[in-house]
């Protein structure tokens, strides 16, 4: 039988997407310091893929710490599931990119000619490749943990605790719920269309154009339904003469931990000037 | 007789570039934040479900019609979800790291404010619906979205998205051109929709009294 611990270990809370294990340390961090660490981490990659041979060990190295959070916030399944054959199609075609492209180098691996043009592979070529393809393989996955492991709670905690106006933190958090409410009429409309024979999984690009065009009158005839609903239900809460947020108690503070997670983010980020 | 341009004029006289900053009802701004929402949402249908074609680079952006239709109906509004949607949907959501999303929304922030400013501003003065329901009827109003909406702001966008990525160094310099021309194509095909978008939809939104007479409200 599984024990109490165990059980709480595996406790998920939803987060902007998909969910995320309650007990991590990532998802528990403060979101301002998570932001800060995305930023300068991506300040950071993106540095080192400037130079004409990008830095592939700190990309390398900010890859594997995206992939230990993945891990330890419990998201690398959703990962996985939804993004990582997207992922690998938008790598692979990077990196055919970097190698059509980008002819560096000399002493060629392999050439090959087509249509009168010569193709040269060298080894310079292919790290280039490698270093670009990793680094934004890195920023890619550290957006993600960043996205898959917050709350929209968070964002308006965070919005809330840099004292910006009440309507203004209001409608991000109507902007975040909305999305999976918004997404839900979307499945919908594209389930009833099925239904009844319309709608395309066609690979013909006019075809999948016209299909989304079914869907686009209903899903906008919908925005407006939904937002007549809502402004009703909020006027007859008294929404027009609020002023602050009643009851808002889902708040983070600012721990040791976060401020290490930032010293360690400005470290990093510092890391690409110090190797020039 | 058809109408002359001075009565067309005056029947879209009511749809100006004044600010109107002060008039927001709760309706109204329900419907903000989920346009805004849609937007977000299609922006990130628009780069994970379709093919890509370059690095950073899908084909079909479904988000494109309904920020060019949003736009034309709401003004400020529009324009600042083309903005959200393409730095949250097609940016952070897809994993595009927040520096290259910032500088990518641009893109699609510039397009809509050119199409608002257009259509509001000289359009609406030449017989030409502001809210682009004749563009499946006029000549000079599909002219107009042809040049205007599919052609010179959509080129705008391209070439700018493409040069973020090639700045960034996602795209190697020698394929910006590639990479652009694959970019645009991809828009103006999907910006088919939006004229149909425009045609049937307006009056519904307008029987509500959703639609905006200046940017703002």
């Amino acid at each position: 039988m599984e024990s109490k611990n165990q059980r709480a270990e595996k406790r998920m809370v939803k987060t902007i997407l998909f969910s995320a294990r309650s007990s991590s340390f990532y998802v528990n961090m403060n979101p301002i310091a998570k932001f800060a660490l995305l930023i300068m981490l991506s300040v950071g990659v993106v540095i080192s893929m400037l130079h004409a041979v990008p830095d592939l060990q700190y990309n390398l190295l900010v890859l594997v710490l995206a992939v230990g959070f993945l891990i330890e916030s419990g998201t690398i399944k959703y990962l996985v599931k939804s993004y990582l054959s997207l992922l690998l199609v938008a790598l692979m075609v990077m990196m055919v990119w970097w190698i059509i492209f980008n002819q560096v180098g000399s002493n060629p691996i392999l050439s090959v000619s087509f249509l009168g043009a010569t193709l040269h592979i060298t080894y310079l070529s292919l790290y280039v490749g490698i270093g670009k393809v990793s680094g934004y393989a890195s920023m890619a996955l550290m957006t993600l943990l960043t996205i898959m492991s917050t709350r929209d709670a968070d964002i308006i905690s965070a919005l809330n605790k840099l004292k910006l106006p009440f309507k203004l933190v209001f409608f991000a958090s109507l902007i975040a719920r909305s999305l999976n409410i918004m997404a839900d009429d979307l499945n919908s409309i594209k389930q009833a269309q099925f239904a009844r024979g319309a709608g395309s999984n066609s690979d013909n690009i006019f075809k999948r154009v016209s299909a989304f065009m079914m869907l686009s009158i209903p899903l906008t005839t919908s925005i407006i339904k939904r937002s007549v609903d809502m402004g009703f239900a909020l006027e007859s809460r008294g929404f027009s003469k609020t002023k602050k947020f009643s009851n808002f108690i889902d708040e983070k503070r600012m721990r040791y931990s976060d401020f290490t997670i930032i010293a360690f983010g400005i470290f990093m980020l510092l890391l690409p000037f110090m190797a020039q | 007789m058809g109408e002359s341009t001075s009565s067309i004029s005056d029947r879209f006289s009511q749809y100006t570039l004044r600010w109107h900053g002060s008039k927001l009802t709760t309706t109204q701004y329900a419907l903000f934040a989920i346009q805004m929402a849609v937007i977000i949402l299609l922006s990130w249908l628009g780069a994970i479900a379709t093919p890509v074609v370059g690095p950073g680079i899908g084909f079909l952006f479904w988000a494109y019609p309904f920020f060019v239709v949003f736009t034309l109906w709401w003004g400020f509004w529009g324009i600042f979800g083309a903005w959200l949607g393409s730095f949250v949907g097609s940016g952070l959501l897809t994993g595009l790291p927040v520096i290259p999303a910032m500088a990518f929304s641009i893109g699609d922030l510039v397009p809509a404010l050119l199409i608002f400013l257009l259509y509001r501003g000289y359009l609406r003065k030449h017989g030409v619906d502001p809210l682009g329901r004749d563009i499946l009827k006029s000549k000079k109003s599909a002219a107009w979205f042809a040049i205007w909406v599919m052609g010179i702001t959509n080129i705008i966008g391209g070439l700018w998205g493409v040069w973020v990525l090639v700045l960034l160094g996602f795209v190697p310099a020698s394929a910006y051109a590639l990479g652009a021309g694959l970019w645009i194509l991809g828009d103006a095909i999907v910006l088919l929709i939006a004229p149909f978008l425009s045609k049937y939809v307006t009056p519904v939104v307008e029987r509500f009294g959703l639609i905006n007479t200046g940017w703002v409200s």
